[in-house]
């Protein structure tokens, strides 16, 4: 018996031929068949009517283009001078254009940009009188659509790229769709041309249009949208689920200019938050230019292009005027000082960058009408945080000056050190954009512009400990490269599920106080971060149901590189008390395994870097590399002795003596015999005492037997593609005193010996292999590592050329 | 070759017109074959089948057109293979995907009035893909007629594979709207 599913897979299955061919793709595999499938095309599609070919001229540009601002923050689209469309006047001799606007009313009161405010202007354009050439009427075809879209409108193809994506989430929205079909029905009894289908909306201005919806709706709209959005993400929702594209792209930007600039054509005035398109600098009057804050000088560098726009010589002499007129009363005063970023810019991970923050910005700053107030631009003390506030994006530094932008609010914000004068800094909250190119140009000395003295520079610029502000953080990310940003930033951001079977996640929704994130330590190798996290379901709930906070729990994260040059998280070590990190470790990551690389492609040896001390610091990391030796910290694999302990911790036979008290090998034989220690000394194994520099270290055996041999390093060969480093490993006796004994010392046969090859593959120097000396095994060079070249012996004493390690 | 001189090769016993089946239809055959099949020799064998199908059915049947009548024929022969593949529970591909992504479609028991099976049902989901737009309806067609991998149809129809899931679920609940609102059961 079928099942239902297979019955609908059968139903399906049986559709009508035009439905197969669309769902096999035939069109596009065979040209023979397109006339076809075309010509079923042809029959599914209705005639356009009128209303179609109204919107498809609006689709393509003749009326979709946006005279105006569109900027997005927060979730929200501003339509502050998308109102004046209302207003477009309609060519005189139009026969075909329809008034534009008939529904939307805005409210004029609130927004006087948002009407046409210069009414002297003459009709911009004539008619084409070869329009008929072109398939038009003379207002519209191809030729004049092309300069409408240039006068109107602002990135049409930006606009298609949100107008295929919005309809789908406009139906979600279930009020609106509703008011939508009451509208419809509406016009239908009304025996009006019906609406068209949401479906078919454009773009988000058609909507309004339609809907007839103010600013303020289309806004409760996009809020909506906004939320559901996240409301998938809280649910677990899958990023590639993510239903809109441009969500990512526009909707998660924080800076209005930076969108404004999205979304500007290259005839556009950027000011803030405003595009200005053509249309609205020919029908506004400078006043409302100054009302928008246009400069002077991007009029001067925009003028060229609207003359390509094809006015008439009237149009062009009433706008060449009024634009003349504004540069000339709005030029840019003597005292200021105008650069144009045209060199390359630096993210903050770049070494560029850290090298201009550092040489020129790093310090405290003295804000010059304020002596009170202290900015701080380093490591330790700085406004860079995560809140938002001031987020530097690049550096740059140009012929003249040292540049930094910032996103402050959803602000660009630049701060400039003129080289003429490196201790004065400059931050302007207004920037625009030197044409189509969109280079920055930066003005000082006008009224947008804070002035800084500096106050102090730190001598010290080394990265602290503690909380993490934004520029430690690229600092990280500099210092450790690319490879440890991705895995940093992917750590801590995405939450994780820990040991216990509970999922974390960053309270990112959430206002919480302090820092998130600290740093604990970090070496060549190794970045410890204490990361605050919430347990997931509770957190949710928080969010969703309005219960109780959630409680915060503190991890510290031990991020290490392998010999492969891999993050990985090797600790985590959970609820740490607040801003401690150091306690309890419970393991979290595995180290991989040290396998023999076969297939490695190695590169020359650069015979300038100092192979030797390549080959030794790689040496000594080898007793990371092997998988069995689990994540042991240096502090435990070797206890010292010291005081009588509390207890003795039993680990399965062996013992470990805890104490903080630091003594010699020598006062530990010393004190062999006594009372002190003699209660727990014959519990101890002897084989796991060593001395380490006249510290007598325990060696714990769960942690592996590092260091119970001693390993010496003879020296090494440097071939074309291998550094080839030779090794010996001295093997005990059985007499206590032989390692003291230079017969036991200069007898080969006490000796093993291996190599080990480093060499450089893609530009990191790597073992690829160990071993390969006598009888040694890849195991035994476990063995090497972290007490190679030293120990008890007294190499003096070796006279046997083999086996003595090199001075 | 025009469809109706493959026909007349049908008509006339000549091989040539598997030749020319092949070179024609080919390509789409086997891979609406392996959408469903996941496996390129079945995919083969289930193209040499079809054509033993038509080499069988014309004459005396003339289909118009051709392409459509092949593809049927192939997704038919490729359904009946991986149900086989599956009752010998060795086969776990993107059949069992499209088959548990129409369980959404199933309308719930409420509310039944009748029963429809067969050409009724095909009928009532025909009036249902003409209610979708082109693209929705492509992609629907694609995904349940073709088994067409969601990468497939993103690649197509030049859109994210996320907008294809998206779209295909909500028209799966719309589908499953339909058919509850005509108060049927499958």
């Amino acid at each position: 018996m079928k099942t239902k599913e297979e019955k609908l897979i059968e139903a399906i299955g049986d559709t009508k031929d035009s439905n197969v061919l669309r769902a096999v793709g035939h069109e596009s595999a065979d040209p023979n068949l397109k006339t076809e499938v075309r010509h079923m095309e042809i029959i599914d599609v209705p005639k356009p009517s009128e209303a179609d070919i109204r919107r498809y001229r609006i689709r393509n540009g003749v009326l979709g283009g946006l005279a105006a601002a569109v900027a997005i923050t927060g979730g929200v689209v501003l339509w502050n001078n998308l109102k004046d469309i209302q207003t477009e006047p309609k060519p005189a001799e139009s026969s075909v254009t329809e008034p534009i606007v008939t529904i939307y009313t805005p409210d004029l009161a609130v927004d006087p940009l948002s009407i046409i405010t210069d009414t002297s202007m003459p009709e911009p354009f004539a008619p084409n009188e070869n329009s008929e050439l072109y398939g038009g009427d003379g207002w519209h075809d191809e030729f004049n659509d092309l300069w409408q879209k240039r006068f109107t409108s602002i990135n049409t193809d930006l606009i298609g790229t949100i107008c295929t994506e919005f309809p789908e989430y406009i139906n979600r929205a279930e009020e609106l769709a509703t008011q939508y079909q009451d509208a419809q029905g509406a016009d239908i009894q009304a025996g009006n041309v019906t609406r068209y289908g949401i479906d078919d909306t454009p773009n988000i201005y058609r909507y309004m249009k339609d809907l007839g919806l103010t600013g303020e709706e289309m806004e409760s709209v996009l809020i909506y949208y906004d939320n559901e959005i996240h409301r998938q993400i809280n649910e677990g929702a899958d990023l590639d689920d993510r239903l809109f594209d441009f969500d990512s792209m526009y909707f998660g930007r924080e800076n209005k200019a930076d969108i404004a600039v999205a979304f500007k054509s290259e005839y556009s005035i950027v000011s803030g938050e405003y595009v200005l398109s053509p249309r609205w600098m020919y029908y506004h009057t400078i006043e409302d230019y100054e009302k928008v804050n246009v400069f002077a000088t991007q009029i001067r560098i925009m003028l060229p292009k609207y003359k390509e726009l094809g006015f008439t010589d009237e149009a062009w002499e009433a706008f060449s005027t009024k634009l003349e007129d504004y540069i000339e009363t709005h030029k840019v005063a003597t005292e200021e000082k105008r650069y144009i970023i045209d060199t390359e810019n630096y993210d903050l991970t770049s070494d560029t960058a850290i090298s201009i923050l550092e040489d020129h910005f790093y310090g405290e700053w003295n804000q010059s009408d304020d002596d009170e107030l202290i900015l701080p631009l380093t490591y330790k003390n700085s406004p860079f945080d995560f809140e938002g506030f001031h987020r530097p994006l690049c550096f740059a530094e140009t012929e003249d000056i040292w540049y930094m932008l910032c996103i402050n609010s959803g602000e660009s914000e630049i701060f400039v050190i003129e080289k003429s004068d490196p201790d004065v800094m400059y931050q302007t909250g207004l920037s625009y954009f030197n044409g189509y190119n969109s280079t920055p140009v930066v003005e000082l000395g006008s009224e947008m512009s804070i002035k800084y003295t500096r106050e102090d520079i730190p001598a010290d610029k080394t990265l602290p400990t503690g909380e993490i502000s934004l520029l430690a953080e690229y600092k990280l990310f500099n210092m450790y490269g690319e490879d440890f940003k991705t895995f940093y930033n992917e750590t801590l951001n995405n939450g994780f599920t820990f040991e216990d079977g509970m999922a974390y996640v960053t309270g990112g929704d959430m206002m919480t106080a302090g820092a998130d994130r600290y740093l604990e330590e970090y070496r060549d190798d190794l970045v410890l971060i204490g990361a605050r996290y919430f347990v997931e379901d509770e957190y949710n709930d928080y969010l969703e149901k309005g219960t109780a906070a959630p409680g915060q729990h503190w991890f510290g994260l031990t991020f290490e590189k392998d010999w492969k040059e891999k993050w990985s998280v090797t600790y985590a070590e959970y609820d740490l008390p607040y801003e401690v990190v150091g306690n309890t470790v419970s393991i979290m990551g595995e180290r991989p395994e040290y396998s023999p690389a076969d297939d490695v492609i190695a590169e020359p040896i650069d015979m300038t870097l100092d192979c030797e001390q390549i080959l030794l610091d790689k040496a000594e990391k080898l007793h990371e590399m092997i998988s069995g030796w689990g994540n042991v910290d240096r502090s435990a694999l070797a206890f010292e002795l010291g005081e009588k302990a509390d207890d003795f911790i039993s680990n399965d036979g062996a013992y470990k003596v805890i104490s903080d008290k630091v003594r010699t090998y020598a006062d530990f034989k010393a004190l062999y015999d006594s009372d002190i220690y003699g209660e727990y000394i014959d519990a101890l194994m002897w084989e796991y005492l060593l001395e380490v520099n006249g510290t007598l270290y325990y060696i714990d055996p769960m942690s592996g037997l590092l260091g119970t041999y001693e390993t010496w390093y003879i020296g090494c060969d440097v071939t074309e593609d291998a550094i080839v480093g030779h090794f010996a490993i001295l093997c005990w006796g059985d007499e206590d005193n032989e390692t003291t004994n230079a017969e036991f010392l200069n007898d080969v046969s006490h000796y093993k010996f291996y190599d080990i090859n480093v060499q450089n593959v893609g530009g990191n120097y790597v073992i690829t292999s160990c071993g390969d000396g006598n009888d040694i095994i890849l195991g035994k060079v476990m063995e090497h590592g972290l007490y190679y070249n030293s120990g008890a012996a007294d190499r003096s004493l070796i006279t046997n050329e083999a086996v003595k390690p090199k001075k | 070759m025009e469809d109706e001189k493959i026909i007349s090769l049908y008509v006339e016993r000549s091989e040539d017109a598997i030749t020319e089946t092949d070179k024609k239809y080919g390509v789409r055959c086997r891979k609406t074959a392996y959408n469903i099949l996941q496996n390129r020799e079945d995919s083969d064998e289930c193209a040499n089948d079809t054509y033993l199908r038509l080499w069988n059915t014309i004459p005396p049947t003339k289909p118009s057109p051709l392409s459509a009548f092949i593809y049927r024929i192939v997704r038919n022969l490729a359904l009946d293979r991986v149900k086989a593949a599956l009752r010998k529970r060795r086969a776990e591909n993107n059949y069992t995907d499209v088959y548990n992504e129409l369980s959404d479609c199933i309308p719930a028991p409420d509310n039944v009035v009748k029963t429809v099976e067969g050409k009724e049902l095909t009928e009532m989901i025909d009036r249902f893909l003409d209610t979708l737009g082109r693209e929705k309806k492509v992609m629907f067609l694609m995904r349940y007629w073709n088994f067409s991998p969601v990468a497939d149809i993103a690649n197509r129809l030049s859109i994210s594979e996320s907008k294809v899931r998206v779209t295909l679920m909500r028209t799966r609940e719309k589908l499953k709207e339909y058919l509850e609102k005509e108060g049927i059961d499958i």
